[in-house]
């Protein structure tokens, strides 16, 4: 895993093409991770296509993520109500966490039913050996206490966490991964997630 | 060297131009509270350079439109209240109006709730430039230079924007104008902390800055919605915008406790308010407080009843017994339908809710048309959103405007006309498909919205007030203005309390968070409703701005505490 990498007390922040906060013990690794040679030599984890992306709490972070795999030109299919039973089909999860009151609304749930399904669908993945990675990528705005608690649920399934910079600054992310052992990328910005996108799926 | 000299002065003005901006802010200068505290601070800067309320209401209306584009701007509507320091009091309204052709909808107007097919006729720009026109002293330029500066430069985006943002992303995606290339960042979602720019909106500021309101309704602007409208399957010409006209009209007074209650004609909320006001009128609540259930139950059953009239006869007709509807001798009638220890009924059925409106038109000199609207009246209640925007100032010279604008849904239709920076409303939804709210070409949809003023028995202003929040408006308006007047609160404790809503499509109670348990149980099993509770400071209870007058002439305006408001005043 890539936080076994070394002894340090802090996990491994990566980042995007903007290549910030590392310190400069971690120079060479950051020049290695912008030259696209990037996860695959860092973690243990493939993370492959087909890739199905899909919605922790029905808030605009899982389309933004569906614009940026577009952009990335990643083989996905974008579902924000994804089931358990789809994932067959896909060699890798992408879960993006927000709540949002209006988004659960328009699809029609509640949290509960919203926490039922995207437990349904971690689980299958594990069974499945399909890696996951957990991203929140709309900043503080969506850090509300029910987000979190779609957070607490997901992370410890995450083969890879992927956070802005803005959505962290309480550590949340960071605390977690340290403790728990799990790579981190954070991001300066939502538009630098495509370019982690791009280095995950061997796209540059 | 007079170029220079003059330009030394206009620096120097500038520099000495001092307003302070806050939550809560105190000044006798004059004062501005709205949804957002960069509007606020223009309107207070225009005060400061000696404008009048009004002066500072149009600028800060324009304003929003750049700071909050999602509840209110160029492509909307609103009502505004004036009261001016010699006792005069005008309203304007400014709503948006039916397409004349309607022949595009085949569907009920409910249906129309996104796309090119849901806007109105937007009002915002002839109302404005009619306040300033009639009751301003500044030129139309000089009060659009600070929100055209404002536009250009930009501003830090906050939590409440970047929320709203992110609630509406897909809407802005999917829009075949011009949504996503000037509302998002390169197609993502702004976060809250970036700066946001809009020079497309600058630029058509500018426009109407130097050409007036015939920018808007029979020039470039016009001509750039015609072809979106055009293009799109809109219903919206070019004709439509060179017909459309602001109504200067004579404001509904009330009272309530010996105050007076200046507030929006129909076809918004002042009717109910005054209404709300006259049936609780008859209860002594001044022993009670804002967490008594007695309390609670009382305004609660108020506000039903009253917005179980406006169901029934409110609209853009003539025919609304207005006379009737906010007499206080129809209040008894409504008063006695209050039982003291139990709630109202509140039926799921909406034709058996609406039996229980009441009978104003032996308290109006109107003619009886009761039946044919009861055999008509829709069978359907819209979805509400707490979009929408009100501002209120106070000058030195004892001028006052209330006013609120709105898009209807946040991001209105989600269409943003290209070339312009404009979003337009979504106001066609609000109309119904029978009854006095049937939609007509030019009629303009009934909303709740209520900018409102209250005044002293001797006629001096004791507070400005209105808030955002649909359904919740009229509620939110009642209780501060009880929270005040009864239990004698200061405003910003008036603001704050939590609110409650009743209305007439609510089969339940909405509480905001923060009413002791006690409150709750007593709401839940004594007097048999059945309570929804939602989180505290909740923006669902809209977000009021206000401003009132301390006896000793100082004015206190607070910017909302749910939206992230701001107060500004001038320095004194």
């Amino acid at each position: 895993m890539l936080a076994h990498l070394d002894d340090r007390e802090e996990p491994l922040e990566l980042t995007g093409k903007g290549g910030i906060e590392l310190m400069k013990k971690f120079v060479v690794l950051l020049l290695v991770l912008s030259a696209g040679l990037i996860f695959a030599s860092q973690t243990s984890v493939n993370f492959s296509e087909p890739v199905l992306i899909t919605s922790a709490g029905q808030s605009a972070g899982a389309t933004m993520m569906k614009v940026l795999s577009m952009r990335a030109k990643l083989d996905f299919i974008f579902e924000k109500l994804a089931t358990a039973d789809m994932l067959e089909n896909f060699k890798s999860l992408v879960i993006v966490v927000g709540a949002s009151s209006k988004g659960l609304g328009s699809a029609g749930i509640d949290v509960d039913q919203e926490i039922e399904r995207v437990t349904l669908l971690v689980e299958k993945a594990r069974e499945l050996g399909i890696p996951v990675i957990i991203a929140h990528i709309e900043g503080t705005s969506r850090r509300g206490p029910t987000s979190d608690r779609l957070l607490d649920l997901l992370l410890p399934y995450a083969d890879l966490v992927i956070v802005t910079k803005s959505g962290n600054q309480d550590g949340k992310f960071t605390d977690f991964c340290q403790k728990e052992n799990k790579p981190l990328v954070t991001v300066n910005t939502t538009s630098e997630v495509q370019g982690v996108l791009e280095d995950l799926y061997s796209k540059r | 060297m007079r170029k220079f000299i003059s330009l030394l002065l206009l620096l120097v003005a500038v520099m000495m131009l001092s307003v302070t901006t806050g939550q809560v802010v105190a000044s006798k200068g004059g004062v501005v509270a709205a949804a957002n505290p960069y509007a606020a601070a223009i309107g207070a800067e225009i005060l400061e350079r000696g404008g009048n309320a009004v002066d500072a209401a149009v600028a800060v209306g324009f304003a929003l439109s750049v700071v909050e584009p999602y509840a209110s701007g160029l492509g909307g509507e609103g009502v505004m209240v004036i009261r001016t320091s010699e006792g005069q009091s005008v309203a304007i309204d400014y709503k948006s109006t039916a397409p004349m052709d309607l022949s595009a909808y085949t569907e009920s107007p409910s249906k129309y709730r996104y796309g090119p097919l849901a806007p109105c006729v937007p009002g915002v720009v002839d109302g404005l430039v009619t306040a300033l026109e009639e009751w301003g002293t500044m030129k139309l330029s000089e009060v659009l230079a600070p929100v055209i500066e404002l536009a250009r430069n930009g501003f830090v985006v906050n939590d409440t924007f970047a929320k709203v943002l992110s609630d509406n992303y897909e809407k802005l995606l999917e829009d075949p104008g011009e949504a996503a290339k000037i509302y998002l960042k390169d197609g993502l979602l702004y976060e809250s902390g970036d700066v946001f720019k809009n020079p497309v909106l600058a630029d058509t500021l500018e426009l109407i800055a130097k050409e007036g309101r015939d920018a808007f309704y029979r020039g470039e602007i016009a001509d750039k919605i015609d072809a979106f409208m055009r293009e799109n399957g809109g219903a919206i010409t070019k004709e439509d915008l060179e017909n459309y006209h602001a109504l200067v009209k004579e404001p509904l007074v009330g009272t309530y406790r010996g105050y007076n209650v200046i507030t929006a004609p129909p076809p918004v909320g002042g009717m109910v308010l005054i209404e709300i006001l006259n049936i609780l009128e008859r209860f002594n609540i001044s022993d009670l407080d804002w967490y008594d259930p007695l309390y609670i139950h009382l305004m609660a059953d108020s506000i039903y009843l009253a917005a179980l009239d406006k169901r029934a006869y409110m609209g853009d007709t003539p025919e609304v017994p207005v006379a009737g509807l906010i007499s206080k001798e129809y209040a008894k009638e409504r008063f006695q339908m209050i039982d003291l220890d139990k709630a109202f009924p509140r039926p799921k059925s909406f034709s058996e809710r609406l039996s229980y409106a009441g009978d104003p038109f032996k308290y109006d000199e109107g003619k009886s048309f009761i039946e044919s609207i009861f055999e008509s009246l829709p069978a359907t209640v819209t979805e509400e959103s707490p979009s929408t925007t009100h501002v209120s100032v106070v000058d030195r010279f004892g001028n006052a405007v209330a006013f609120t604008q709105t898009l209807s849904s946040f991001f209105g239709s989600g269409n943003v006309i290209p070339g312009t920076g404009i979003i337009l409303n979504n106001e066609f939804h609000n109309f119904s498909s029978s009854g006095p709210n049937a939609v007509a070409p030019g009629k303009r949809p009934v909303t709740t919205i209520v900018p409102t003023i209250v005044t002293k028995p001797d006629g001096e202003i004791l507070m400005v007030i209105g808030t955002p929040g649909a359904a919740r408006i009229l509620s939110t308006v009642a209780q501060i203005i009880v929270n005040v007047i009864d239990f004698g609160y200061s405003l910003p404790e008036a603001i704050k309390l939590p609110k409650f809503c009743s209305y007439d499509s609510y089969t339940n109670l909405r509480l905001e968070g923060g009413f002791p348990l006690e409150t709750v149980k007593i709401l839940e099993d004594y007097f048999g409703y059945d309570v929804a509770e939602y989180s505290s400071l909740d923006l669902y209870f809209g977000g009021p701005n206000a401003v009132y007058r301390n006896e000793d002439g100082v004015l206190v305006g607070v910017g909302s505490f749910r939206r992230q408001g701001g107060a500004s005043g001038v320095d004194w």
